[in-house]
C-alpha cells in the first residue's frame, strides 16, 4: 500500500506542462500573488518498448519475447531517456522594481531526475542476451553513454512585462542554487568484445570511463554537490494574439564533492580464465582460494581516484510560436533540445481548439529519444485557476510495442 | 467546475490503480554466455616437488632424490647413566671437644661414571646437572666448601660453598641444591690422570668460627654428602669407545612410489650414489646386508643386487678431530645398471624401502690409544642420492591428487542454469592421459564422476620421440541441475590420471618445457538479477 501511494504521488508530482503558463509566469493582472505547481514524467526511446521498460521497472522477469521487440526496433545508434521533474513556485507582483513597473518576483523549489543513454545494438544484445550469439564475432560497444543525475533547486527570478504598440513582451531571468543528489556517467569511446569460437577466450578492447558521485547514501536529502544555474525567457505577443517565446533553462553546473569517483580503464587484453595452476599440485593438497573479484576486475581497472568533479546540468533550450488560425483554433510550432542528455532536437506541431475556459490540443512530436509520437493536452481556466493535463505519448498506448510514455500535470492559482 | 472536479478525481483514481506494486527489487532475465572460467598450465613440477626436479644442458628433466638411509644415535655408542655417590666422614672413636673454626678436609672423593665398556678420558657436558645433598648431625653450624678440580668451565673448576645449620642425630639438618653442569669440560682421568670414567671432588667442612665449642662423642659423622650426576649429556667425549656391533633394521617412506600409485614404468637408467659418512673418531666395518624396495599397492619387493656393495665388508676409517668438530671420512659407492639391478629396484615404484645394516666399531680394538672421540651431533650416516633421468615409458601409470572444493563461495549457483563445461586440454607431453574427476563428500564417498570418457590425446613426436606438436582435446561435461547440486555440495575433488606412452616399454624423454595447458570453458544460461 505504501508503495502504491508513493508511486501515485510520484506520478502526481511529475508533470511538466509547458503549454499553460510557466512557473515564471506573473500572477493574473488583478491579483498580487500566484502559486504554481507542476510535475511530469516522460519516457521514450527509439527501440525500448513500454512493456520492456515496465517489466524492468517493476522487477519482473524479462522474457525473450520482450527482448525481441526491442531488438527488432533497434538501429545503429539507439537512445532512451526518462525525465521526472516537479516544481512548486510562488510569484508576487511588485509595482515597481529597479524602476520597472509590471514586475514580479518568483521563488521556486524543484526536484529533477534524469536518466538517458545512447548505445549500439551489440551493447543491448550482449547485456540482455549474453555473448553466445557472438561466437567468432566482435561485439561493438563503442560510443556508449549512460548518464543519470538527480538534483534539487532553489530558484529565484525576476520578471517584467511591458507593452509597445499593442504588443506585449515578457522577459524573465532566474538564478538557481543546485543541490546535487546523485550522479553517474558511464562512457566508452572505443570498446569491443570478441568471443572466440567455442568460448576459448575473450578479447576485450576498451576505453572506459565511469564517473560517479559519492556512493554513500542516495536518499533525496543527501547533499553531495553544489552548483548554480540560470533560466532566461522571452515572450512576445503581437496585437492579434500570436505568441513567440524562447528560453533557456538550467544553464549551469554542479560541483560534486571530493568523494566522487573516477574509474578509468584503457585496456586491451585477452581473457583465458582464472589461473588455478596452484590448485593442481600432486605433491600436496592445496587449499588456495582464488579471489574471483580480484581475478576478474582488479587487474583490468587502470586507475581509481576520488576527487571533486564538475558536471554541466542537462539544460534545455526551447522556442515556440503559437498562432491564431481563427477565433477558436490555434496552431503551435515548437522545438526543444536538451544538452548533456543524449537528446536529439525535437520539433512539435500542435493544433489547438480554444473555448472560453478550456483549450484542447493535439500534439505531435518528432525527435528527442524516439521518433514520432502523438498526444493530447487539456487546459482549463476558471476564475483564478489554471489546470493542465498533457501526454505526448498517447499514440504509443495503442501499440503493444509503443516506445513512449508520459504524463504532465500543472496547476496554478492567483490570489 | 463540478465536471472538472469529477474528471480530476477519476483521473487520479486511474493513476492510483495504475500504480502497480514492484514484483521484486531488481529486474531479472537470462543470458546465454560462453567463455573461459579457469585455466592451468601444468608442468612436471606439478607432479614432483620443485626441489626434486632438475634439468640438464639439453633440457631433459631429472628426478633427484636424496635421503638418509640410517643415522645412528648416540645411545647406540655409549650411554651415561645417572650416578649417585655418598661420601661420609666419621670422627675417630674417641670423644673430643671441637673448637669453633675447626677444619675437616676430605679430598679425592671419587665418582665413577657408568658407561659400559666405553673408557672415557674426557667429556664436555652440553646439558645435565649435579645435585648435592648434605646432612649435618653436629651441634654446630658447618661451613662446607665443595670443589671438583677437574670439571672446569671457562677454566674455572666447579665449586660452591654452603653453611648448614647445627643439627643432631635425632634431628639432622639438610642442605640440597641442583647445579647446572652444562658447559663444563670434565677430565675423567681421576686424580692420578691415568684413570677412566672417574671424576673426583674435594670437600672441606669447617665448624662455625663464631660459634661455640661442642663435644664429639666419638664416631660422630663429620659430614654426610651425597653427590648425584643426573641427565648428563655430553657434546663431546674422548677415550676408547669400545668394540661393539650395531645392527640397524629399519624402513622408511620413499617419495617416488607416493607419486605414481600403480601401473608400470620403464626407465632408461638411474644412478644411485651411496655414501657412508663417518664423523666418529673410531674405525669401523660395515655390512649392508640388504636394501629392498617395497610397493604396497602391488605388494612387490625387489632386493637390490649389487655385488660390490650388498653383503660386502666395507672398511670405514675414523674421522679426524679438529677440536671444534670432526672432519669425516667418506666411502662412496656408485650403482647403475652396469653393476646392479637398480633399474628394476626403481621400476618397482616403491613407496617404502627397508635395509639391514651392521656396523662393527673398533674391530681391531683400542688401536688409537684411547683417543677415540665422538661429537654428539656428528655421528655415522648412510646417505642415498638417486638421479633418475626422465626418459621413461609408462603403461597406465596412475597419479592422483585430491583438492579441497568449496565452489559455493565462488559464486551464486542458483543463478546458473543448464551449462556445458568443456575441458580444453592442450597436451604437450608424449603420453595419453585418461583423466577422471571424482567428486567426494567429506567422508571421501564418491558423489559423481565427471569426464566420461576422459582421454586426453598425447602430443605428436618426431623420430627422436621429442614432442613437436601439442594436441588439443575437448572433453565435455554436461551440468544439469542434479550435477550442479553435486558440484556445490562436494567437499573434495579427486583428480586421477592414467598416463600411457605409446608402444610401452619404449622410452620417451621428458623436457622441462613440456606443459599441459588446461582451460575450462562454460557455455550455459546465467540468470541476471
Amino acid at each position: 500500500m505504501q508503495k502504491r501511494i508513493t508511486l501515485f504521488l510520484i506520478v502526481l508530482l511529475t508533470c511538466n506542462f509547458s503549454f499553460a503558463g510557466n512557473w515564471y509566469s506573473p500572477p493574473d493582472s488583478s491579483k498580487k500573488y500566484s502559486a504554481y505547481y507542476d510535475a511530469s514524467f516522460a519516457f521514450n526511446s527509439n527501440c525500448i518498448t513500454n512493456t520492456f521498460a515496465t517489466d524492468y521497472y517493476l522487477g519482473r522477469f524479462i522474457t525473450n519475447s520482450r527482448k525481441d521487440d526491442v531488438s527488432n526496433a533497434m538501429e545503429n545508434y539507439n537512445r532512451f531517456g526518462l525525465h521526472i521533474n516537479s516544481r512548486a513556485a510562488v510569484s508576487a507582483s511588485i509595482d515597481t522594481l529597479f524602476g520597472l513597473t509590471h514586475s514580479w518576483l518568483t521563488f521556486a523549489l524543484s526536484d529533477h531526475y534524469m536518466i538517458s543513454s545512447v548505445f549500439k545494438k551489440d551493447a543491448f544484445e550482449l547485456y540482455f542476451r549474453g555473448n553466445k550469439n557472438y561466437e567468432n564475432k566482435t561485439a561493438d560497444l563503442s560510443n556508449f553513454n549512460l548518464n543519470q543525475i538527480r538534483y534539487q533547486q532553489f530558484s529565484a527570478g525576476f520578471g517584467h512585462q511591458f507593452s509597445r504598440h499593442n504588443q506585449s513582451f515578457l522577459v524573465f531571468g532566474g538564478l538557481s542554487l543546485n543541490k546535487g543528489n546523485d550522479w553517474l556517467d558511464i562512457n566508452t569511446d572505443q570498446a569491443s568484445i570478441f568471443t572466440a569460437q567455442g568460448g576459448d577466450f575473450l578479447n576485450l578492447d576498451a576505453e572506459l570511463e565511469i564517473r560517479r558521485s559519492d556512493s554513500t547514501s542516495r536518499v533525496w536529502k543527501s547533499w553531495k554537490g553544489t552548483g548554480l544555474s540560470a533560466d532566461l525567457a522571452f515572450e512576445w505577443t503581437d496585437s492579434t494574439g500570436n505568441r513567440f517565446s524562447i528560453g533557456i533553462a538550467d544553464l549551469g553546473f554542479i560541483r560534486w564533492n571530493s568523494g566522487s569517483a573516477i574509474i578509468e580503464a584503457d585496456t586491451s587484453f585477452e581473457f583465458t580464465g582464472i589461473d588455478v595452476t596452484e590448485l593442481f599440485d600432486f605433491q600436496t593438497t592445496v587449499n588456495d582460494r582464488i579471489n574471483v573479484d580480484s581475478a576478474f576486475v582488479q587487474p583490468y581497472l587502470k586507475d581509481r581516484t576520488t576527487r571533486s568533479q564538475t558536471t554541466m546540468l542537462p539544460g534545455r533550450f526551447h522556442v515556440s510560436y503559437t498562432g491564431k488560425i481563427s477565433s477558436s483554433y490555434v496552431l503551435n510550432i515548437s522545438a526543444d533540445h536538451f544538452w548533456n542528455a543524449n537528446y536529439l532536437p525535437s520539433v512539435m506541431i500542435s493544433p489547438g481548439y480554444q473555448r472560453r475556459k478550456y483549450t484542447l490540443w493535439l500534439t505531435s512530436r518528432l525527435g528527442g529519444y524516439g521518433h514520432f509520437f502523438a498526444g493530447m493536452a487539456f487546459q482549463y481556466h476558471h476564475k483564478n485557476w489554471q489546470i493542465g493535463l498533457r501526454s505526448d505519448y498517447i499514440s504509443a498506448l495503442f501499440s503493444s510495442k509503443g516506445k513512449g510514455r508520459g504524463l504532465m500535470l500543472s496547476a496554478s492559482h492567483s490570489f | 467546475m463540478k465536471i472538472l472536479l469529477r474528471s480530476g478525481i477519476a483521473i487520479l483514481l486511474l493513476l492510483f490503480l495504475y500504480s502497480c506494486k514492484k514484483e521484486s527489487e531488481h529486474p531479472q532475465w537470462d543470458v546465454e554466455a560462453i567463455g573461459p572460467l579457469a585455466k592451468a598450465s601444468l608442468g612436471l613440477n606439478n607432479f614432483f616437488a620443485d626441489t626434486l626436479l632438475t634439468s640438464d644442458s639439453e633440457g631433459l628433466l631429472h628426478v633427484h632424490y636424496d635421503t638418509t638411509l640410517s643415522s645412528f644415535n648416540l645411545d647406540s655408542i655409549y650411554t651415561l647413566k645417572d650416578t649417585t655417590i655418598s661420601s661420609v666422614q666419621v670422627f675417630p672413636p674417641f670423644p673430643a671437644v671441637i673448637s669453633p673454626g675447626t677444619v675437616f678436609p676430605n679430598n679425592n672423593n671419587i665418582i665413577r661414571l657408568s658407561t659400559g665398556s666405553v673408557l672415557l678420558k674426557r667429556a664436555d657436558i652440553s646439558s645435565g646437572f649435579i645435585r648435592i645433598k648434605i646432612k649435618n648431625t653436629l651441634r654446630s653450624k658447618i661451613n662446607f666448601n665443595y670443589q671438583i678440580p677437574k670439571a672446569k668451565r671457562n677454566g674455572i673448576p666447579f665449586s660452591f660453598s654452603a653453611a648448614v645449620d647445627s643439627g643432631s642425630v635425632s634431628s639432622p639438618t639438610y642442605f640440597s641444591r641442583d647445579f647446572d653442569f652444562s658447559g663444563y669440560s670434565v677430565d675423567l682421568t681421576g686424580n692420578s690422570g691415568a684413570d677412566y670414567n672417574v671424576l673426583y671432588f674435594d670437600v672441606t667442612a669447617t665448624t662455625n668460627p663464631s660459634g661455640q665449642s661442642f663435644n664429639l662423642i666419638g664416631s660422630d659423622t663429620i659430614f654426610n654428602i651425597e653427590t648425584s650426576l643426573l641427565s648428563i649429556k655430553p657434546s663431546y667425549v674422548k677415550g676408547y669407545l669400545g668394540e661393539d656391533e650395531l645392527d640397524l633394521n629399519s624402513s622408511s617412506n620413499f617419495g617416488i612410489g607416493e607419486i605414481i600409485k600403480s601401473g608400470m614404468v620403464s626407465i632408461d637408467s638411474v644412478k644411485m650414489q651411496l655414501d657412508i659418512v663417518n664423523s666418529i673418531g673410531a674405525d669401523g666395518q660395515a655390512i649392508l646386508g640388504s636394501l629392498s624396495s617395497f610397493n604396497s599397492v602391488n605388494t612387490t619387493t625387489v632386493q637390490l643386487l649389487a655385488p660390490s656393495l650388498i653383503g660386502q665388508l666395507i672398511n670405514i676409517t675414523r674421522a679426524i678431530d679438529q677440536g671444534t668438530g670432526a672432519a669425516p671420512s667418506t666411502r662412496t659407492f656408485i650403482l647403475d645398471k652396469s653393476n646392479s639391478n637398480i633399474t628394476d629396484w626403481i621400476q618397482n615404484l616403491p613407496d617404502r624401502y627397508s635395509y639391514d645394516l651392521r656396523v662393527h666399531i673398533n674391530p681391531q680394538g683400542n688401536i688409537s690409544g684411547s683417543n677415540d672421540f665422538v661429537y654428539s651431533d656428528q655421528l655415522l650416516k648412510t646417505r642415498i642420492q638417486l638421479d633418475l633421468p626422465l626418459k621413461i615409458g609408462m603403461d597406465r601409470a596412475v597419479i592422483t591428487d585430491t583438492i579441497d572444493l568449496n565452489l559455493e563461495k565462488t559464486t551464486d549457483f542458483t543463478r546458473i542454469g543448464f551449462t556445458t563445461l568443456t575441458v580444453r586440454a592442450e597436451n604437450g607431453f608424449p603420453f595419453d592421459m585418461d583423466m577422471q574427476l571424482i567428486l567426494l563428500d567429506s567422508q571421501n564417498n564418491i558423489m559423481d564422476t565427471l569426464l566420461v570418457p576422459g582421454l586426453i590425446q598425447r602430443a605428436t613426436c618426431d623420430a627422436n620421440r621429442k614432442v613437436i606438436q601439442s594436441e588439443v582435446t575437448r572433453l565435455v561435461i554436461p551440468v544439469d541441475e542434479t550435477r550442479k547440486n553435486l558440484l556445490v555440495a562436494a567437499q573434495k575433488m579427486c583428480i586421477r590420471a592414467k598416463l600411457s606412452t605409446p608402444s610401452y616399454p619404449d622410452l620417451y624423454p621428458l623436457y622441462s618445457n613440456y606443459r599441459l595447458n588446461v582451460r575450462i570453458i562454460a557455455d550455459g544460461i546465467y540468470s541476471i538479477r
